[in-house]
């Protein structure tokens, strides 16, 4: 499935890199020690997490700079398990002024409503 | 300078570090529908709820969320392979958050329809009829009317309507009057009042439950816990406040000019200091009009004030523990269950408890940050 983020008319086609597999999700994890032992009890969650960070390849700085728009936007986000309203809530920034040459990989969150 | 090692809550324990790692879940329905997106899931059951309760936060409310949809719920710390339905119930309420935007679905356990029907026969409804009827018919008469019966469907399964198996209603046939306007709830606690421990409440299962709870727990332990192995966070008090070592039954009125039927009961506490070296009591009061008879000896069926006397010194004369923990695990354990509690090193520890508890409450979460634990109010008493 082509994932992209569609705000209005505009379509922000996104290239999931890792295979199509999130690099992470946000706030996912509980690390649990139990007092006075050496058990700890990991829970990695999935379903209920509702941030989504995604490691997005663009092609170009040129690229990246053209998904900016889309920061702060809400928007129907096609990914490799669904499709969702989201809100577009962080990217990571490009240094301004500092020429971007060849494909950048950078990771853009997104808020699942 | 001499070096400090640094001890505290956070120092490793002695042994090998394990980790246990695992992937929560759940399975929810709404309306039959499953849901494919939560951001928490929370239920709690009890016999000192009765009804149960549950809170599903989803994103967005959709077409089938409405008030009384029918819900179950399954929540797991790694598997739902031979898990068992954790709640079943009815949408009662829904909670709209602003932002982080979210919706509360608050559900109500079955009981719910005990609790919201009202007896809307004039002049009330007979449940014993000429020969007196046993405890366990009536609850399940009542729940019936209540829209709650036994097999498919909302209620509760065969064999899960306990009770004492006494006649009851053959002397005092017009005090067990489901009244008109009186829930089938209200007249369901009304009668576990004095059924010698028995009560009824939302069980895991989406089943309805009336069973023997005692402050006594039993011999086997549907499992243990152990600090430093299974147990996150947890409290317990012991009190000897709550003591009473001498209970004062008053039930039915014959109208045999004797007055009430009336039986009590006294032991000598441990816990209760002598005065002038005299045993000292505190007294509970126990009244209903459901006790028909004032000694078990007394001729004729139903309950006798004897036999509750008797019944609740054992349930008051006992310094009570209560412990309240966290665990991760994911084991289905009923309310009114036996488990053990162990400290750590096989004796008392950190919560001060090596024994067997019995379950008054439970409550199975799975958190936002998709973390599984459940929490375990426990009770147990000591003569």
């Amino acid at each position: 499935m082509a994932s992209s983020f569609v705000v209005g008319g505009t379509t922000y086609p996104l290239l999931v890199t890792a295979d199509g597999v999130p690099k992470k999700f946000a706030a996912d994890i509980s690390v649990r020690k139990m007092p006075g032992g050496t058990v700890t009890y990991i829970d990695i969650g999935g379903p209920t997490v509702h941030e989504l960070s995604l490691s997005v390849l663009f092609l170009s700085g040129s690229a990246a700079l053209a998904f900016e728009p889309a920061v702060g936007q809400v928007g129907t986000l096609t990914v490799f398990d669904g499709t969702y309203s989201a809100l577009c809530r962080d990217m990571q920034r490009l240094s301004r002024g500092v020429a971007v040459s060849g494909p950048t990989v950078l990771t853009v969150e997104f808020l699942l409503l | 300078m001499t070096a400090t090692g640094i001890v505290g809550p956070n120092a490793p324990g002695a042994g090998s570090p394990t980790s246990v790692v695992r992937s929560p879940g759940y399975l929810i329905t709404v309306a039959t529908v499953p849901l494919t997106e939560i951001f928490s899931a929370r239920v709690s059951l009890g016999f000192d709820l009765q009804v149960g309760q549950a809170v599903v936060q989803v994103p967005v409310l959709t077409a089938q969320m409405v008030m009384w949809a029918y819900v179950t719920i399954k929540l797991y710390a790694s598997t739902a392979v031979g898990v068992i339905t954790s709640f079943e119930g009815w949408i009662t309420e829904i909670d709209y958050t602003l932002w982080p935007r979210s919706v509360g679905l608050v559900c109500s356990g079955l009981l719910i329809r005990a609790d919201t029907k009202h007896n809307p026969a004039v002049a009330g409804t007979d449940l014993v009829g000429a020969n007196g009827a046993t405890d366990q018919s009536i609850v399940t008469a009542v729940l019936n009317a209540c829209g709650l019966v036994m097999g498919a469907g909302p209620g509760y399964v065969n064999g899960t309507i306990g009770g004492t198996g006494v006649t009851l209603g053959a002397f005092a046939r017009q005090n067990f009057l489901w009244a008109e306007g009186e829930s089938g709830l209200a007249y369901i606690q009304r009668l576990d009042e004095v059924c010698l421990g028995y009560r009824t409440f939302d069980d895991v299962a989406g089943q309805i439950n009336r069973k023997l709870i005692s402050v006594v727990p039993t011999a086997s332990p549907v499992a243990t816990f152990t600090e430093g192995l299974d147990i996150e966070s947890g409290t317990t008090q012991e009190t000897v406040t709550a003591i009473r070592n001498r209970v004062v039954v008053t039930g039915y009125d014959q109208g045999l000019g004797g007055g009430p039927s009336t039986s009590s009961a006294q032991q000598i506490s441990n816990f209760i200091p002598t005065v002038f070296g005299a045993a000292q009591y505190v007294s509970q009061q126990v009244s209903s009009p459901l006790i028909e008879r004032a000694l078990a000896a007394d001729p004729g069926p139903g309950l006798s004030c004897e036999d509750v006397a008797t019944y609740t010194l054992t349930q008051t004369n006992r310094k009570q523990t209560k412990t309240t923990f966290v665990t991760p695990r994911d084991d289905v354990i009923s309310p009114g269950d036996t488990i053990a509690i162990h400290g750590a090193a096989g004796v008392a520890d950190r919560l001060g408890v090596h024994t067997t508890f019995w379950v008054q409450n439970i409550e199975r979460e799975l958190t936002e940050k998709g973390a599984f634990s459940q929490t375990l109010t426990c009770l147990s008493g000591v003569v």
